[in-house]
């Protein structure tokens, strides 16, 4: 395929991905620093894609006088089974209640109050105080409303529709910029930065059913791992256990939110039975996620689920009415596909939702390359091996903003640096392959085959044969991904946009698979029938992999930091 | 009237390319909304087809399109079981990128005509202690919660034929800041509303209030800003 | 048939291809719009569908309303110019004014009044709809109201109009 002779932008900063970690980020660069040229690049719309947008819980932050930011701390490693990053973890609890206090007094976004007027925070599952503020069940249009309206104060350069590639090094090994391919256009540009900065959102699109938006797969984690850098925790995936099942429609997978378990809703499988009794007698229904996600998962496998392929969620005990006061979204979302929240039962299973895993970063969102810096859910560390709910938007904004500040110091420190051009052909190259053949794997197969193959071997409970199995069907299908071939022009070519897609998926599908094996033990989100106690003996340990020079994945682990706690009990 | 289950919806798509499929024949499932028509169309009949989606939960607000000619979001749109036949159309009033794609430009052209973000009255250094069930927030409350995808901007009679307009989103947003106490920019903006593309360019079709996919009422803050714009503010 | 009639003829025919033409550029703005281009199945389909999708009624009275504005304008500007026929001869507007009593030109005049009612009823509506704060529901109801008393004052009066010719 011909290609273009292509732009080059430059840049001060490059931030790719417009969500809670971009915007935030934006905003704090230009902040720290006005004259700086910020450039945001969005696979989507600017503003509106990706999951900040979809949060519908809230965030958590210790804002009241008796709460306090050790508490938070003490909860986020409880529900990470110790293995956070524990240095990332209390910046994400110190640095929440300044976040909150700025999307209130910069940004203009307004939470719920109490009657007194002062901000209202809800219990949330797992947390020892109420912590979690929150607008309705709409927090992340409120927060992302306003960040998007900020951009209209800030004006930063907007690349919408536009998708990153790679990152682009300079003959000497430093970081350069970024490949961005115009999806409108099917130009592409060379954007020359003094900072990049990744905020793409996680990868958990890549299992059949699974909650988050179409632009969450992977890229930034892709980029990196095919940078060179390491990743941490990639095993740890979050799966939600209530999310909803219609069948063929898109809507599979969206989520039904934790507030309805909470709310006392009852789990039972197809036989009638409340089978969390045989799980967690104690907590029932409002055990933690990645327990209800594996009770669930189990009772589906072990044949007890409904036609459907779910277990039923029922809530409908405590009245037509009530339902539909506290949970009017929920209850619409349900009876989109013909069910009714608040008159019976609704089938749901467990959902993809939030990787836990990513790249390896400082409490600076630094990486180990010079002016690449990684925030929200494309770093790992900082959930350990599960997030409580309330503590992603959390990140994301926390770290955003984190990474803004950063970004403005190294940016009057760090020079424009000319790319390799051998490395910016080849990364062009790979992109437009597809629309070059003439036949060869249908992208939207391929990505279907993915889905597959993470569902049924690297799901909820995995175990190592099904693993290698898996990692092996995942190197047929990056064979085939290397053959795709989509039909017609460059132009707003959505075909030709899942082919990349799923190329990045299968690289980070890959690392999640090979972090599954070699995590011989069961902790948090990552249960292995063949190993299924917690070690904390031997695995108190984090995951790495990464690239080696050869393009093989290598993965070792190395001791998590016990600096701030020790393991306090076994929880 | 009995109601048949149809084995399969014909779809008609407006394309922007020459000589492009427009009508496809798509085997329902249960539950299908009209995304799901999309991506049917797209995964097993025509991977040109063009259309943009993000969350399919009614969040994102990127998927609008006309479904029988009446702005919609895809995603939060069911096909009934009777439905026979679907037309769908780009959003009115915005310049067509392909098929069912449109450029939001005009539209955040006008959004961004109100200052469309807060601007902190001095002294606001930490959230403002404000009583839920102040005046102030019963009037904003019910007007937040927009998801900018156009919907109403298609539906206006007005912004979409084109007439200089700040349109139904835009002027909603001011009124939310022109009712906020934390604000400091009042005057102002309800100077830009009252210009003569302002409020009093609404024709009071409620285009807007009817299509609204998170039930706002905007043709309501147009009222609310029109009185506001003679007596100074609420 | 007199000069003075055969042009005042073509003086209304002017006008009434004036607000036909109107009307098109009208609803071919609309068809670029939200309303306009599902007058068929699709429009029946949009009405029958309960709620909020009324609210389409709207859209279509401001249709009716540039429509009717505009022809009662261009009526009212050739009137002027017939009944100015005055001031150059008394018996010359006579012989022009024989042509109001005729049978089509009542009906034509029953229509005037029909779009006079409409126009001027739906304009107290949208008055109404800033002094009383009226919402989408209240106006679809008021517009309901215009459209009852249109018909039957129309009527009424269109009876009065038109009922001679025939007597």
């Amino acid at each position: 395929m011909a290609m273009a002779a292509f732009e080059t932008i430059d840049t001060d900063v490059a931030v790719i991905g417009s969500g809670g970690a971009g915007l935030m980020c934006v905003l704090h660069a230009a902040a720290a620093d006005p004259s700086l040229d910020i450039t945001v690049v969005s696979k989507g719309a600017v503003g509106r894609s990706g999951c900040t947008r979809m949060v519908q819980g809230g965030f958590n932050a210790a804002l009241d006088p008796d709460d306090s930011p050790e508490l938070h701390f003490d909860d986020t490693l409880k529900g990470g089974a110790y293995l956070n990053d524990q240095e990332l973890a209390w910046t994400l609890v110190c640095d929440a209640p300044k976040v909150i206090s700025e999307l209130e007094t910069v940004a203009g976004c307004f939470f719920d109050r109490r009657p007194d007027g002062r901000i209202f925070q809800k219990p949330f599952a797992g947390q020892s105080f109420d912590r979690t503020v929150h607008r309705g069940d709409l927090t992340g249009i409120e927060i992302m409303g306003r960040l998007r309206d900020q951009m209209f104060r800030l004006g930063p350069r907007e690349l919408e529709d536009a998708r990153a590639l790679d990152l682009i090094l300079d003959s000497s090994g430093e970081l350069a910029g970024v490949s961005v391919l115009d999806v409108r256009t099917g130009a592409v540009a060379l954007l020359r930065a003094r900072v990049v900065v990744l905020a793409t959102g996680g990868a958990a699109t890549m299992y059949r059913i699974a909650a988050p938006a179409r632009e969450k797969t992977g890229d930034g984690v892709a980029m990196c791992m095919r940078a060179g850098l390491e990743l941490r925790d990639m095993e740890m995936l979050q799966f939600h256990p209530t999310g909803l099942l219609a069948g063929e429609s898109r809507l599979t997978g969206a989520v039904l939110e934790e507030g309805l378990r909470g709310a006392g809703a009852y789990l039972r499988n197809a036989e009638g039975e409340r089978y969390m009794e045989r799980y967690d007698p104690e907590r029932m229904e409002r055990s933690t996620r990645d327990v209800v996600s594996r009770a669930g998962y189990l009772e589906i496998m072990e044949g007890r689920g409904t036609p459907e392929g779910g277990v039923l969620i029922d809530i409908s005990h405590l009245g037509i009415e009530e339902v539909e006061r506290r949970f009017p979204g929920m209850v619409q979302r349900t009876r989109q596909i013909g069910a009714d929240l608040a008159r019976g039962p609704v089938p749901v299973s467990p959902t993809a939702h939030f990787h836990m895993g990513g790249a390896i970063i400082d409490r600076d969102c630094q990486t180990s390359i010079a002016g690449l810096l990684v925030a929200g859910e494309d770093a790992g560390g900082t959930h350990g091996a599960n997030r409580l709910g309330g503590n992603g938007v959390a990140e994301s904004t926390v770290f955003g903003a984190r990474a803004g500040d950063r970004a403005a110091v190294i940016a009057r420190e760090r020079d424009l640096r000319e790319p390799d051009h051998g490395q910016l052909g080849r990364s062009v190259e790979r992109a437009f392959a597809p629309l070059g053949r003439d036949s060869g794997a249908s992208p939207f197969e391929l990505t279907r085959a993915l889905k597959e193959v993470m569902w049924d071997g690297c799901g909820v409970v995995r175990d190592g044969e099904r693993l290698r199995a898996a990692a092996e069907t995942i190197d047929d299908l990056a064979e085939r991904v290397r053959t795709v071939a989509v039909p017609g022009p460059a132009e707003v070519n959505y075909a030709w946009q899942e082919a990349l897609d799923v190329r990045n998926q299968l690289d980070v599908a890959r690392a999640v698979v090979v972090s599954a094996l070699s995590r011989e033990e069961s902790r948090g989100a990552h249960h292995r029938t063949d190993f299924p106690e917690r070690d904390d003996e031997r695995w108190l340990r984090y995951v790495v992999v990464g690239l080696d020079s050869d393009g093989e994945l290598q993965s070792s682990s190395r001791p998590v930091a016990l600096e701030r706690r020790r393991l306090a009990s076994k929880a | 009237m009995a109601e048949v289950e149809q084995a399969t919806v014909s779809v008609r798509v407006a394309r922007s390319d020459a000589g492009a499929e427009t009508t496809f024949e798509v085997e329902r499932f249960e539950p299908m909304t009209v995304l799901d028509l999309l991506l049917a169309i797209q995964r097993e009949q025509d991977l040109s087809i063009a259309f943009r989606f993000s969350c399919r939960v009614g969040m994102c607000g990127t998927c609008t399109v006309r479904v029988d000619g009446r702005a919609a979001l895809a995603c939060t749109t069911p096909v009934e079981r009777d439905v026979r036949d679907v037309r769908l159309e780009p959003m009115a009033g915005l310049p067509v990128v392909r098929d069912l794609i449109v450029d939001m430009a005009p539209f955040w052209d006008e959004w961004a005509r109100v200052t469309p973000y807060l601007v902190p009255r001095a002294g606001l250094d930490e959230p403002a202690v404000i009583e839920p069930d102040s005046e102030e927030r019963r009037r904003i409350d019910p007007s937040l919660d927009c998801i900018t995808c156009g919907a109403c901007y298609s539906s206006c009679g007005v912004s979409a034929s084109g007439r200089d307009f700040l349109g139904p989103a835009a002027l909603t947003r001011a009124m939310v800041l022109v009712a906020d106490s934390r604000d400091a920019a009042r005057d102002e903006r309800l100077r830009a509303v009252g210009q003569s593309d302002g409020v009093d360019r609404c024709r009071y079709i409620y285009g807007c209030s009817a299509v609204c996919p998170k039930g706002l009422d905007p043709a309501g803050a147009i009222r609310a800003l029109r009185r506001w714009r003679l007596g100074g503010g609420p | 048939m007199p000069a003075i009639q055969l042009l005042f003829i073509a003086g209304l025919t002017a006008v009434l291809a004036g607000v036909v033409g109107f009307a098109a550029v009208v609803l071919a703005s609309a068809a670029r719009s939200g309303g306009g281009p599902h007058v068929t199945s699709g429009f029946l389909r949009r009405f029958a569908r309960p709620g909020r999708e009324r609210a389409e009624l709207h859209r279509w009275a401001f249709y009716l309303h540039r429509i009717t504005g505009f022809a009662i304008f261009a009526f009212l500007c050739l009137h002027i110019l017939d009944v100015s026929t005055y001031a150059l001869s008394p018996a010359l507007y006579d012989e022009l004014h024989g042509l109001y009593a005729t049978a089509p030109m009542r009906v034509f005049e029953a229509g005037l009044l029909v779009a006079i009612l409409f126009h001027t009823l739906n304009g107290l509506r949208l008055v109404a709809v800033d002094v009383a704060d009226m919402g989408i529901d209240a106006s679809r109801r008021a517009l309901v109201a215009v459209a009852a008393l249109t018909v039957v004052l129309g009527a009424a009066g269109g009876a009065v109009i038109v009922a001679p010719a025939f007597a």
